[in-house]
């Protein structure tokens, strides 16, 4: 599906036909499900964000405007629901989990790497950036965003995320490489 | 092109953001420039793995809740808002208990006769498996009665929670898996539809089951339940369903999208 159909979509559930909402639900629910996935490593607070997006989508409809990009938009929406839900999360004196706890200390290094997948070495990896860099990250490889969108999603200016994609990806490198004891 | 500014510009190398002109520049600056060429491996090397990561399926339920909130904002009632982590037992409740009186009365009688005949066994010594495997046929049939009277009700957020308590029985009987397959081919609601496609995957395996999904492609009328139902027998890898999904992509007055996802569904078959 083309960005206009979406954007079609959107203008006519703004326009009261809410079912045309279903068409974009299954479009973009697992891209949303896996853009929050790899940032909670978490299947059911994916899935309650996913379900969050698509409400406040409902519940926002009358904002949408005639001349916005409907991925720029529903990310947006993404972006806040997820700082939402890490708010209250902490204000329920949850914590939010160690990214630490996620390397298995107990195991030797070594061997544990060679059980290892190379997803799941990127997916250790990535863990361990920044929430920040993490988004703009996924946002560019996995949504092929420009630095403009991205921008307008995260509330940044456009250099800010320039320059943070680059931290980004050295970041991930090094992580990565310090995993696979290459550096 | 200095070794800073080229470094800077390697995330839109990748992307392939960059002007052909200053591809160029790069390139040159990058063969023969060892530091930058070497950073520039590693980073790529990164961003190409992140791209290979493969994509995650979310549990099926997540359409059902989706069509849930749906149908609730339609209505006109307000959609609650599903509360993550410590409340989310509640709605998980709310889901399986029924709204109608004698229902409810049915469910408590039920778990009374459980607990007096639990209760009269231990005190006369060992349940015998038969009387177990008795109680346990009871609860069953119990919950397919509560299951098939849900799905008869005029509301249609009724159905779909009766749609969703059918995935609740082990091994239903016929007729319940029939008012199902009769849900799915023809409730007046897409919404009661969608949640009986989610439901049936559970019973895929089921005699007839299979064959009966495959003949609902061409009733159906609504993309959605076409999108959903394509999903279905691809994610059961039914490749009896090769010729429905042919058909569906030579009807002329098919929706683009769906008839996108049927070839889609073709080559993931094949």
């Amino acid at each position: 599906m083309n960005q206009s159909t979406d954007h079609q979509l959107m203008l006519a559930v703004r326009e009261g036909d809410l079912d045309k909402l279903g068409l974009l639900f299954e479009q973009y629910h697992k891209h949303l499900y896996n853009f929050f996935l790899r940032q909670t490593r978490n299947p059911q607070e994916s899935e309650d964000l996913v379900q969050d997006v698509f409400f406040r989508m409902l519940k926002y409809r009358h904002t949408y405007r005639a001349e916005g990009k409907f991925t720029t938009w529903m990310f947006s929406i993404a972006h806040n629901a997820k700082i939402d839900f890490y708010r209250k999360k902490k204000r329920r004196g949850d914590e939010m989990e160690e990214i630490e706890t996620l390397v298995d200390e107990d195991r030797n290094p070594e061997e544990a790497l060679e059980q290892e997948s190379e997803a799941s070495i990127i997916k250790k990896a990535l863990t361990k950036l920044s929430d920040d860099k993490r988004e703009v990250l996924l946002l560019s490889r996995f949504q092929d965003m420009r630095y403009e969108e991205i921008a307008k999603i995260m509330g940044c200016k456009v250099g800010t995320i320039k320059a943070r994609v680059h931290r980004a990806l050295k970041d991930l490198a090094q992580n990565y490489f310090e995993l696979t004891g290459t550096v | 092109m200095t070794c800073e500014k080229l470094k800077k510009l390697i995330p839109d190398y990748l992307m392939g953001s960059l002007e052909p002109e200053t591809v160029k520049q790069f390139e040159e600056h990058v063969f023969r420039c060892s530091g930058c060429g070497q950073e520039l491996e590693q980073l790529r090397s990164v961003w190409e793995k992140l791209g290979e990561l493969p994509q995650e399926e979310p549990e099926p339920s997540i359409r059902s809740r989706f069509y849930a909130m749906l149908e609730q904002a339609k209505t006109g009632t307000k959609a609650k808002k599903k509360v993550p982590l410590t409340e989310r037992l509640e709605p998980w409740v709310m889901s399986w208990w029924p709204h109608r009186p004698v229902i409810q009365v049915g469910f408590a009688v039920v778990a009374l006769i459980f607990g007096l005949l639990i209760g009269t066994r231990i005190q006369s010594g060992i349940i015998r498996n038969g009387e177990m495997a008795m109680l346990r046929q009871e609860i069953r049939g119990m919950r397919q009665m509560v299951s098939m009277s849900l799905l008869k009700e005029t509301s249609s957020s009724e159905r779909i929670r009766g749609v969703g308590f059918s995935t609740r029985v082990d091994q239903p009987s016929e007729p319940l898996l029939t008012a199902l397959l009769n849900t799915l081919n023809s409730d007046p609601n897409v919404n009661v539809r969608l949640a009986a496609v989610d439901a049936l995957i559970v019973f895929s395996n089921r005699p007839g089951v299979r064959d009966e999904l495959i003949r609902s492609l061409s009733r159906q009328t609504s993309p959605l339940v076409q999108i959903s139902l394509i999903d279905l027998l691809v994610q059961i890898q039914e490749k009896k369903s090769l010729d429905a999904l042919k058909n569906l992509i030579q009807d002329q007055k098919i929706n683009p999208v769906v008839k996108q996802r049927a070839e889609k569904g073709i080559e993931e078959l094949i």
